[in-house]
């Protein structure tokens, strides 16, 4: 489903990603640790699109990112990934319901359906009560359940999860790791999650380590 | 104190050097506003100073002034002044003045009123000036003057190519003559330069080229004030009024220059409203880039927190460095403000001229105090503007932004300042009912000013509000587009205002524009119904005293062809608050032809019957609080004659005010045959262009108009006195849009993460862009609605109360319909240009890496 073939990056003459080079299967999750700086986020961005490597090969679904324009990279991940950030990242003036329709919005969906859709991950998800309400009205908890409700409502084949927990107590981080589990194997999504806790790491089905660009 | 300094030499001063482009952006764009402001008071300053009268120059500022109440001073009573003072040392320098202007050049087209420059023919007694040696220079020694000969100041030799022995051709009156420049006037250290535009003549010569033998119009009086004489000027005063039994008054230099800004103070006034919306664009523009500025070192405030600088040394240093940009841009706008002005000091002069009188004015100086307030003006202006950016740094919450390297900021609903905007507007409304300050017989409009104010202000503030109103539909682009507006940040709202305020300003200006053009066509062609019109050559401005002889008006009335001739007559005369015109006409005629618009109209036939009347314009009537019914104490050459107020009619010729008198009356009082406007009505089927051919060929020191050319005329001189509101109207508009592109460049720095967030869900750049695009849509369409809205209401109180206590002109409310759409579909295109092209800048913002 995800093929990383011989990546490398720099930033500056400085080497970020080297030779860097995974599969994801369908429905996998695997964890990404590694000391900050090594290159994680980096490699997260580069499977998702928002920056290019120097060279290698990411295919996602057989697709060649590198082919693709910046729009065709846009609709990549419009269609096929799913972001979840640490820090959230909910669009402030969107209520918590318009942030997690975003996504289908953008896919041209009919808004019965949309909103049908909408409704039931929230409830699945337990946020059903907190529609309206702002991020700013929103615990961290609740804020990421609305950051996972938006990046798996498009049902997309990979999620890309930037310390999803690093901002959350660790009751809190537990019950958003259920989640994350819930989730992904309801709708057979593969995970790719940048974490610096064990306990995250647990929750995958595989650990990938990382050090100084180099994947171990 | 040690952390300020250290904060503008380590931090701020190096973000100059590294980013010099943006510096320079700022400095110029403060410098252009500062500018601006500066021109615009110096060519001001440098007009009035031509305005006023020459004879400084030659005599150095006299003590006093005597002129008549009405009319010219009578040469005989020289002889009761010098009487009166006695063995007083105080000289009497008598004076003629007039305007003189140099003939066109042979053509049959028409031309324009004001193509040809006016000069000053200034006659004094050039031999009893040699009694002021100790004011003159030796090598002035001034000789027996032959017939016919002038002196000229050194600018207008140079400027005209003349030299000692050169001739120089003149209109004076309806005569073409010619002179002789006997020398060149030196330039007397600590004595007022010449004007460029002066020809100095002896005194009987000058008499009697004017036709005016034994009357002279002033006298400067000189007294030699010192030890011995302690007290003499005031001495003389007293003794002169003593002796004057009404025949003439006693200004002094105070009076002068307060006659001469008080004629021009609302003309003057409406340059520096519009210098000061100049600056106060620039500080908007300085403003918003600061806010950026902040944004982008918001890292580094952070940084500086967690170190342990103190917030009030953060804000501190921001304004440091604001001052520090306002003390370079002041500088530079100084510069840039004299260059300017050396171009606006002929526009301002010239309209000074068509409006009020001849001001020589072709260059602007700058002296230190006027650059030393400059420069302070523009700190002010920057401090101003970098108050709420410094707050704004001071308060980085340095944690989050370490933590998260971004803030957004959402107003939320504390910041409720719709309420204060309507407060503000119903304030506007409160002061536009209260009349206008009258000082010294100067009306101030000062409560409407004052309720201009509030109103751009609060519309301003009000206009926020707008926001609230835009709803998407199904486009995911426009929903995230338009929540930002529904939760408007301080820059959403900072945007609108602005941009409500310049909108504001510029449909209200249009609007009186618009009423006023409107107006004055009706005006123009009720008024101007004779086919021919008829005057000096010499008539190039309002104040022109050129006049046309009787035998003239009898010859024009002899041609074939000609129908019916009207006469008016002038004649300068002083009420107790200011001059006024005394204009003696055909009222038969006028009542024929129907060509005044009352505001008050008289009685049919209303001249017959023994009680004087006269009719008076409405500015006179708005001036002195007269009406139909009231008295006036007219001054006449034999002294106040009590005229009964028979009408009030419209006149947007002059704001001085004018009273009209049938023309009997006013020969009887004033003495005077002289002709100052003739109108022509030709016989059916006589050509008007043929005619008037005939006539300037005959006459090359008449100026003769069709009533066609002289309509479009009189539009395109009123137009003129326009174009620097409208080009300042245009700078106004131009930075309200640059500042809404710069509130959305400081918007998305703000919301980079969130530009992160909508490519990770897929958003394309080309759908950031719209987005961004959308958003200025709505600030633009907003400010555009809400700056219509408010801005007919400032027309009609620029009209009806602005306009009406400045001037006493009554004018017909219109709106410029499809101006004011041109204006905002162009404002509305452009604002989604700028915004499009910030979206599409701010897709290359780089996205925040966590390595």
């Amino acid at each position: 489903m995800l093929e990383v073939h011989h990546v490398t990056k720099h930033y500056a003459s400085r080497p970020i990603l080297r030779d860097v080079s995974l599969a994801l299967a369908k429905g996998e999750r695997v964890a990404l640790l590694g000391p900050s700086g090594c290159g994680k986020t980096t490699l997260l961005n580069c499977i998702g699109g928002i920056d290019r490597v120097d060279s290698g090969r990411i295919e996602l679904a057989g697709a060649d990112l590198a082919t693709l324009t910046s729009d065709g990279l846009s609709l990549v991940r419009r269609r096929q990934i799913g972001t979840i950030f640490q820090f959230f990242h909910l669009l402030p003036t969107l209520t918590a319901e318009e942030n997690i329709e975003m996504p289908l919005q953008l896919t041209g969906m009919a808004k019965a359906e949309r909103l049908e859709r909408v409704r039931a991950l929230m409830q699945r998800v337990g946020i059903a009560h907190r529609s309206g309400a702002l991020p700013a009205q929103l615990s961290g908890g609740e804020m990421q359940r609305v950051a996972i409700a938006r990046a798996v409502i498009h049902r997309p084949m990979l999620i890309l999860a930037d310390e999803p927990t690093g901002n959350l107590d660790s009751a809190t981080g537990a019950q958003i790791l259920d989640l994350l589990r819930e989730v992904t194997e309801e709708e057979g999504t593969a995970l790719l999650m940048v974490t610096h806790s064990d306990e995250a790491a647990r929750a995958c089905h595989r650990v990938l380590r990382m050090l100084d660009g180099v994947l171990l | 104190m040690n952390d300020v300094v250290l904060i503008l030499r380590r931090c701020a001063l190096r973000h100059w050097r590294l980013a010099w482009k943006q510096q320079l952006m700022l400095l110029a764009i403060l410098a252009l506003g500062t500018g601006v402001h500066v021109a615009m008071k110096l060519a001001n300053r440098s007009a009035l100073a031509g305005f006023e009268r020459f004879t400084q120059t030659i005599t150095s500022e006299s003590d006093w002034t005597l002129r008549a109440a009405a009319g010219p001073l009578q040469e005989e009573w020289l002889r009761e002044m010098r009487a009166a003072l006695g063995g007083l040392p105080v000289n009497l320098i008598p004076a003629i003045e007039a305007t003189v202007t140099p003939p066109a050049l042979p053509s049959s087209a028409e031309v324009s009123i004001g193509a040809q420059p006016t000069w000053r023919l200034l006659g004094m007694d050039l031999i009893g000036l040699q009694n002021l040696r100790a004011s003159f220079p030796a090598q002035t020694n001034v000789p027996v003057l032959a017939e016919r000969s002038v002196f000229v100041s050194q600018g207008m030799a140079r400027n005209q190519g003349w030299k000692e022995g050169s001739e120089v051709k003149v209109v004076i009156n309806d005569e073409v003559i010619s002179l002789k420049v006997a020398g060149i006037m030196p330039v007397i250290p600590d004595a007022p330069a010449p004007p460029d535009d002066l020809l100095l003549m002896d005194l009987p010569e000058a008499q009697r080229l004017l036709h005016r033998e034994g009357e002279i119009d002033r006298v400067e009086v000189l007294s030699r004030d010192g030890a011995a004489f302690s007290g003499l000027r005031e001495q003389s005063a007293i003794l002169l009024k003593q002796a004057a039994k009404d025949r003439w008054q006693l200004l002094g230099h105070e009076d002068r220059h307060a006659l001469a800004g008080s004629m021009t103070a609302a003309f003057r006034l409406n340059l520096n409203v519009l210098s000061l919306l100049a600056l106060l664009v620039g500080g908007y523009l300085m403003f918003q880039a600061l806010d950026g500025v902040v944004i982008r070192r918001r890292e580094e405030i952070a940084v500086l927190r967690s170190l342990g600088v103190r917030e009030r040394s953060i804000q501190m240093a921001f304004l440091a460095e604001a001052a520090l940009l306002g003390l370079v841009a002041g500088i530079l706008g100084d510069g840039l403000g004299w260059v300017g002005a050396q171009a606006a000091v002929m526009g301002v002069a010239r309209t000074m001229t068509a409006l009020y009188g001849a001001s020589s004015a072709t260059y602007a100086s700058l002296n230190l105090d006027e650059a030393l307030l400059g420069v302070a003006i523009c700190i002010g202006t920057s401090l101003v503007a970098a108050w709420w950016p410094a707050r704004v740094a001071a308060a980085t919450p340095a944690a989050q932004i370490l933590g998260r390297h971004s803030m957004h900021s959402v107003s939320g609903k504390i910041w409720r300042v719709e309420v204060f905007g309507v407060m503000a507007c119903i304030t506007a409304l409160g002061l536009a009912e209260l009349g206008p300050l009258r000082i010294n017989g100067m009306r101030i409009p000062l409560a409407a000013y004052a309720a201009a104010l509030f109103w751009l202000m609060g519309a301003g503030l009000a206009a926020g509000g707008l926001l609230q109103l835009f709803r998407a539909g199904e486009n995911p682009v426009r929903r995230l587009a338009f929540s930002h507006l529904r939760q408007p940040s301080i820059r959403h709202r900072f945007a609108v205002a602005a941009l409500t305020s310049a909108i504001t300003m510029s449909t209200g200006m249009a609007v009186m524009i618009a009423s006023f053009d409107n107006t004055m066509r009706g005006w123009i062609v009720r008024s101007m119904k004779a086919d021919i019109y008829v005057s000096s050559a010499g008539a190039q401005s309002a104040s022109s005293t050129s006049l046309i002889s009787a035998a003239t008006v009898d010859e024009i009335r002899a041609m074939p062809g000609v129908q019916e001739v009207a006469v008016v007559r002038h004649m300068a005369v002083n009420l107790p608050d200011g001059p006024v015109h005394a204009m003696g006409g055909d009222m038969a005629f006028a009542q024929r032809r129907d060509l005044h618009a009352w505001v008050q109209a008289p009685a049919q036939d209303w001249w017959y019957g023994n009680e004087p009347a006269a009719l008076i314009n409405e500015s006179l009537g708005e001036r002195l609080q007269k009406h139909r019914g009231d008295l006036i104490e007219m001054p006449t050459p034999a002294g106040l004659k009590p005229v009964r107020i028979a009408g009030v009619y419209a006149d947007y010729g002059n704001e001085r005010g004018t009273i009209l008198l049938h023309e009997d009356r006013f020969r009887e009082w004033f003495h005077n045959e002289m002709a100052w406007r003739v109108a022509v009505m030709l016989k059916p089927g006589a050509d008007a262009e043929t005619m008037r051919a005939a006539l300037q060929h005959g006459h090359p020191g008449l100026s003769v108009f069709t009533q066609a050319h002289l309509r479009k005329e009189a539009l395109r001189i009123f137009r003129q006195t326009f174009a620097v509101t409208y080009a300042l109207e245009a700078v106004g508009v131009i930075v309200a849009v640059a500042g809404l592109g710069l509130a959305l460049a400081s918007l998305m720095l703000d919301r980079r993460k969130e530009l992160a967030t909508l490519r990770a869900i897929g958003f394309t750049t080309r759908e950031a862009s719209q987005a961004c695009a959308w958003e200025g849509f709505g600030l633009a369409v907003s400010g555009v609605v809400a700056g219509i809205i408010a801005g007919v209401w400032l027309g009609w109180l620029l009209i009806e109360r602005v306009n009406k206590q400045s001037f006493g002109w009554t004018l017909t409310f219109h709106f410029p319909g499809w101006q004011i759409a041109a204006m905002a579909v162009a404002v509305i295109g452009t604002g989604i240009v700028v915004s499009a092209f910030v979206g599409r800048w701010s897709s290359t913002l780089t996205v925040d890496r966590e390595e």
